[in-house]
């Protein structure tokens, strides 16, 4: 080994770190120059932070009774009031958004890969493959969401990993839609051509072309779906199809419904309720912005 | 008719102040064709755009005078260039003929181009477009076709249309050969040569090809790095070239009629403008250059009636 | 530039290859059984000797870039066959393929297109070598690619190794694409209009490199262009395409200067001449491309020529008209 040759390995070390910190530079500064985009990013580190940091922040434990505050509207001790069994919103809250994000973000993980997979295969590969994937796309589009869900949950039984699957299986069809037609564009283009004639098959070149090519569009495209599942997640457990014993936020919606103190006491569905909200604004603002520096048919110029 | 003074136009970007186009000056006369010729990123479609007024929102026009009779186009009103787009000048914008609508019958798109200028009768259309037709050499049957059933150089022959159915002065067409096959080519320039001919139109021709300047263009314009480094009439610039970008432009032009010969072609690239710029732009690619080249901005100079460049050493240059 | 035909050796040899395109017909003349074809190539005999550049010339619609897919292997001929040093492209076992496959690149007209947007310098130019298996040893990958980047005049390699094609201008990026076909030491380059859409100023440039790295590393090119100025500059011969099948064949000075099809002599005429003072040249030439759908028979350039003749209802064979020099005219030997 010469001394040139290390000296050229070292660099391609050094520049492979160069070169991803180069991408990352220049990701960022398209974009900062968004004011939603920032807006959006503040809400989510704000709940991810306060998820992360719940003991700490909370001296309560959220399963705490405290008998003689049952119903209690939000006061200094229980910022967000209390549950009909003397429960400490605040703290419900808080750690609630933990198994919401988590479940929120678990779904979109194997929505996103499914549809990915999905949607590679059907755009690159013609002919029959497609066709059928078409079809079975097409069939997930047709029955309403919801329902599907319902039903699986139903049938998987109540706990949390039902309602993530139920959400993961049902919710990739929007993502593999997107990602096929990434994949068509994409796999028309020179470089993939050229990669071709060098020799490529199939296999590498959905690996080391059409995929790398194809992420900003699922990521852009998974901001999106990591709120609907929040949502969902929210509307499944509020209909009973959660396991009762963990908190999230639906669950706290679906207590306050079903002990009818959803009408009376309306600090109760206010904390989780606008939590949600919030998260999921959080989350479409992100989205957007995102979509508009990858897609570059919304940018500016 | 038209005269450019002094122009002067940035771009803000991400990366600083891009000066695009830096003190262009040039004039053109009624039923005369101007070629502006540069590489990719000197600034001339800048120019075309600046004198329509459509430039994009990050640009900013800094100074100069574009003078239409005398009118200043740079200080018209946003209502007044309403009159002056379409009607006064008009422009075949680069890659042209992939923006035509494809869910569109053409005599549509060319009648939508008419009504946001001016109003007529459906009759009145009807005729005003048989007569585009005829005009640019289409037939008149083909009126209710759709894009996709018309070749490129059928679809740039509807964009020439297009830009001449308010009965324009002036036409800008920026690059409207390049994605052309050669004969294609020929024809659109045969086109244009024919309607300079009938119309008594005046043209600004907008390229990086000089073998297509020299085919048509009684005016040339050369134009490097958001400057104008040599201007004058036509054969002037072929037979005594003065700078020395001129004169390697010309070199690198393959010609058919004499004996092969070396291609000369100039290393190296335009430098950056949104950075340190030399006095002379050229000044690190030129073969001629000298340290004066760096510090001091070459004055415009007069070579002869009609033709100036900028150049500090024109006269021992040229050989 | 001027240099002989290498070698008398053809390292390509194409015979009468056909490829024809389905057009989806509607549903009756489905049934009718009366199916279009676009006759993208219809029938080209062609050979390309060792050592040698070839230009491919025509118009868009003519065939050559069909004709250069083919020869890439990116298409299946519909009938005749391309044998690449003595070997069928097309019956070859998989380790022939794989050899062939190394010695055989392409450099493609969109340097805006043809790099991925989203890999480095060094990850493009390498790729041939870990396609073909060849990159085990990481150090010698790196040597490779950085010795491919000198060889194009990107220098010094290691400032371009780490940049993306976003970062290059057009002539720097079609160099890159360049030094991605002779990394893997190819023998034979197709170039597809490699300087079509770069600047008029820059093609030389490039041109110039083609013909360096032939000289230095033995190669063979394709150059597929419609401009008939740059293929005179950078081929030894030339032959000239219309509607799928070859016109002309022969040295390109001779096409250039004593030009011999009407469709040539069209070609030549129609090419701006950068010589202010000479204006008015007519191209002998009526109508437009046709579509390669309905070929007409006998002489298919028949309908736009402004000499044809009753003899032009017979197709037009390629002949001798001068050494070397094969035209597909009756009207070959009138001075037209």
């Amino acid at each position: 080994m010469t001394s040139d040759m290390i000296e050229m390995q070292s660099e391609t070390e050094d520049s492979a770190r160069h070169v991803y910190l180069k991408v990352l530079s220049g990701f960022w500064s398209s974009y900062r120059r968004n004011p939603m985009g920032i807006i959006g990013v503040g809400i989510l580190v704000f709940f991810i932070a306060a998820a992360l940091l719940a003991p700490y922040a909370t001296s309560y434990d959220p399963t705490q009774v405290f008998i003689s505050d049952i119903l209690q509207p939000p006061s200094w001790n229980h910022p967000f009031g209390t549950n009909e069994a003397g429960q400490d919103l605040y703290s419900q809250v808080l750690y609630g958004s933990r198994a919401s994000l988590i479940v929120g973000f678990t779904a979109a993980l194997i929505a996103a890969t499914l549809g990915t997979l999905l949607g590679i295969t059907a755009g690159y590969f013609g002919g029959l493959v497609r066709e059928l994937l078409l079809r079975l796309t097409d069939f997930f589009i047709v029955i309403p969401t919801l329902v599907l869900m319902i039903v699986l949950a139903s049938v998987l039984g109540p706990s949390l990993s039902s309602v993530i699957l139920s959400i993961g299986l049902v919710g990739w069809t929007g993502t593999a839609r997107v990602v096929m037609s990434q994949t068509l564009s994409v796999k028309e283009r020179a470089f993939v051509e050229s990669s071709r004639s060098a020799g490529a098959g199939d296999f590498y070149i959905l690996r080391s072309h059409i995929l790398p090519n194809v992420m900003p569009v699922v990521f852009a495209q998974t901001v999106l779906v990591v709120a609907n599942s929040i949502l969902y997640e929210a509307v499944l457990t509020f209909l009973g199809l959660g396991n009762p014993n963990q908190i999230t936020w639906g669950q706290i919606l679906q207590f306050a419904f079903v002990s009818g103190a959803i009408t009376t006491s309306w600090w109760y569905a206010l904390s989780p309720g606008l939590s949600i909200m919030l998260v999921v604004l959080g989350f479409f603002l992100t989205g957007y912005s995102l979509d508009e520096i990858f897609n570059p048919r919304v940018r500016k110029i | 008719m038209l005269n450019v003074d002094g122009l002067r136009v940035h771009y803000k970007t991400g990366q600083g102040l891009l000066k695009a186009v830096d003190g262009v000056s040039f004039s053109l006369q009624k039923g005369e064709i101007v070629g502006i010729v540069g590489e990719s990123g000197c600034g001339k479609t800048t120019v075309a755009l600046s004198l329509v007024r459509l430039l994009p929102p990050v640009a900013r026009i800094l100074g100069g005078k574009v003078m239409l009779h005398d009118n200043n186009i740079l200080t018209a009103t946003e209502e007044q260039m309403r009159l002056v787009r379409w009607r006064k000048i008009s422009m075949i914008f680069q890659g042209a003929l992939n923006s035509l609508n494809p869910v569109l019958p053409v005599k549509e798109q060319i009648a939508e181009a008419i009504e946001a200028h001016e109003h007529l009768s459906e009759k009145e259309l009807d005729e005003r477009i048989d007569g585009l037709f005829k005009a640019v050499g289409l037939d008149v049957s083909r009126k209710n076709n759709f894009p996709h059933e018309f070749s490129g150089g059928m679809k740039q022959r509807v964009m020439i249309a297009m830009a001449l159915a308010c009965n324009p002065e002036i036409v800008i067409a920026d690059e409207p050969t390049t994605a052309l096959d050669l004969i294609v080519q020929y024809q659109i320039l045969e086109l244009i040569r024919d309607l300079r001919r009938k119309l008594q139109l005046s043209m600004i021709l907008i390229t990086h090809d000089l073998s297509v300047v020299a085919e048509i263009c009684d005016k040339v314009v050369i134009m490097y790095a958001g400057k104008v480094v040599e201007c004058g009439e036509i054969c002037q610039i072929f037979e005594k070239p003065k700078h020395p970008y001129t004169r390697a432009l010309i070199w690198s032009i393959p010609k058919m009629e004499s004996e092969k010969t070396e291609l000369h072609f100039i290393s190296g690239s335009m430098p950056d403008l949104t950075g340190e710029v030399p006095a002379c732009r050229f000044f690190g690619r030129c073969p001629h250059g000298q340290r004066i080249c760096g510090e001091v901005e070459p004055p415009v100079e007069n070579v002869e009636p009609n033709h100036v460049t900028s150049c500090h050493f024109w006269r021992e240059t040229a050989k | 530039m001027t240099s002989s035909i290498a070698s008398a050796q053809p390292i390509i040899e194409v015979r009468k290859l056909k490829k024809l395109f389905k057009i989806r017909s509607g549903f009756l003349s489905g049934i009718m059984g009366k199916e279009k074809f676009v006759h993208a190539v219809d029938g080209v005999t062609l050979d390309i000797f060792k050592g040698e550049v070839l230009s491919l010339v025509g118009e868009s619609g003519c065939g050559k870039t069909t004709l250069s897919r083919l020869i890439l292997r990116l298409l299946q001929p519909t009938e005749g066959t391309i044998t690449f040093n003595g070997q069928d492209l097309f019956t070859a076992n998989k380790d022939e393929m794989r050899k062939m496959r190394t010695q055989i690149q392409a450099v493609f007209q969109d340097p805006y297109a043809s790099l991925d947007p989203k890999k480095t310098i060094h990850q493009v130019v390498s790729e041939p070598l870990i396609v073909n298996g060849l990159n085990k040893d990481r150090k010698q990958t790196s040597a490779r690619v950085n010795a491919a980047l000198a060889s194009v005049g990107l220098n010094p390699p290691r400032s371009f190794v780490t940049k993306f094609p976003y970062e290059l201008s057009g002539g720097q990026r079609q160099r890159v694409a360049v030094a991605r076909a002779i990394v893997i030491d190819p023998i034979f380059i197709v170039a597809d209009e490699p300087v079509s859409m770069l600047d008029v100023s820059i093609r030389a440039e490039i041109l110039t490199l083609i013909l360096n790295l032939r000289q230095r590393l033995n190669l063979t090119y394709l150059f597929i262009t419609h401009d008939l100025a740059v293929a005179r500059y950078v081929s030894d011969r030339m032959a000239v395409m219309y509607l799928g099948k070859v016109m002309e064949v022969g040295p390109a000075e001779d096409i250039c200067m004593k030009p011999v099809h009407p469709y040539t002599r069209a070609l030549l005429s129609a090419l701006p001449t950068a010589d202010p003072r000479k204006h008015h040249h007519e191209v002998k030439i009526k109508g437009e491309v046709p579509d390669a759908v309905d070929i007409p028979t006998g002489c298919r350039f028949q309908p736009r020529c402004l000499y044809a003749t009753e003899k032009c209802r017979e197709e037009p064979m390629l002949v001798e008209v001068e050494k070397d020099h094969y035209a597909a005219c009756h009207l070959k030997n009138e001075s037209v």
